[in-house]
């Protein structure tokens, strides 16, 4: 996870590109925020939806879920370690990111494709001990504006990640999004967009040059 | 599609538009292609200039974190 933290900083430096907005979904909000962290100079303004931090459960009236967000992890990695990426990539779209269905109904062809194709790579997230963690009190170091958002159609155990990870965060918005799903981008687009480059527009002057 | 050489591995990048930078960022196991944001989004910014920053294939970099994929970038 924190090659990928460096990946990020280190094209942003090499391409010239901050302070810059930064904004990530699911695991890449997940990256987003430890770059946060890590990298803090790269940033303009932080947006993320759903980084799955799921550790941040422990100990609060949403362990349930994350009890069974666990289950359903474990599920994929014994259908991504039989081999069976295809069933290991429908099985995390539809019990994980998106929801019942969404194989065929949400995702295209291409990204079907990419999903079996990139399967096996999950493995080596969900074994990396450092993917899903994150210390709270080293975000809150982060003083550049914060965008954290998750969506009402969304698999339970997002939106109480999201609400610990904003308020954690000093200088953050935190915004639902009706009828959003695990990829607003997608299931709502005109409205994520119009809510990041908003939020991305009005942070604008206070960010530092 | 142009390349950046990070960290020892290729990133894959595509910039457009201009001003102040938007860098995206997208989840686990896909790729910026078949995904509407990319491709629409800068228009739909507006007057704020989008930024795509690229993606490694797995092969690039085996053994290390699929997140390697995270970086978006556009359909080339």
């Amino acid at each position: 996870m924190f090659e990928d933290v460096d990946d990020l900083a280190g094209l942003i430096d090499e391409l010239g590109l901050a302070p810059a907005h930064i904004a990530g979904n699911s695991a890449g909000a997940a990256i987003v925020l430890r770059a946060a962290i890590r990298h803090p100079e790269a940033f303009r303004s932080l947006v993320a939806h759903e980084p799955p931090l799921f550790p941040l459960l422990v100990g609060t009236e949403y362990e349930a879920a994350l009890t069974e967000v666990r289950r359903r992890i474990d599920a994929v990695v014994a259908l991504l370690e039989s081999g069976d990426h295809k069933g290991a990539a429908q099985l995390f779209v539809e019990a994980i990111a998106y929801g019942p269905g969404a194989w065929e109904q949400q995702l295209t062809p291409e990204m079907r494709e990419a999903l079996i194709a990139n399967a096996p790579t999950w493995l080596d997230e969900v074994r990396d001990p450092d993917f899903l963690e994150m210390d709270l009190d080293a975000l809150a170091g982060f003083d550049r504006p914060a965008l954290l958002t998750s969506g009402t159609e969304s698999p339970p155990f997002f939106g109480p990640v999201v609400d610990q990870v904003a308020a954690s965060l000093p200088r953050s918005e935190r915004v639902t999004i009706d009828g959003a799903d695990h990829v607003p981008h997608i299931s709502v687009p005109r409205r994520y967009v119009e809510l990041v480059r908003t939020f991305a527009q009005t942070e604008r002057s206070g960010a530092p040059d | 599609m142009p390349a950046a050489h990070i960290n020892g591995v290729e990133l894959y990048y595509e910039l457009t538009g201009s001003g102040e930078p938007l860098v995206l960022v997208h989840g686990c196991g896909v790729t910026a292609t078949g995904i509407p944001w990319y491709p629409r989004s800068p228009n739909r910014f507006g007057s704020l200039p989008t930024t795509g920053a690229g993606t490694a294939p797995a092969s690039d970099r085996p053994g290390r974190a699929a997140c390697s994929r995270m970086l978006t970038t556009s359909p080339g």
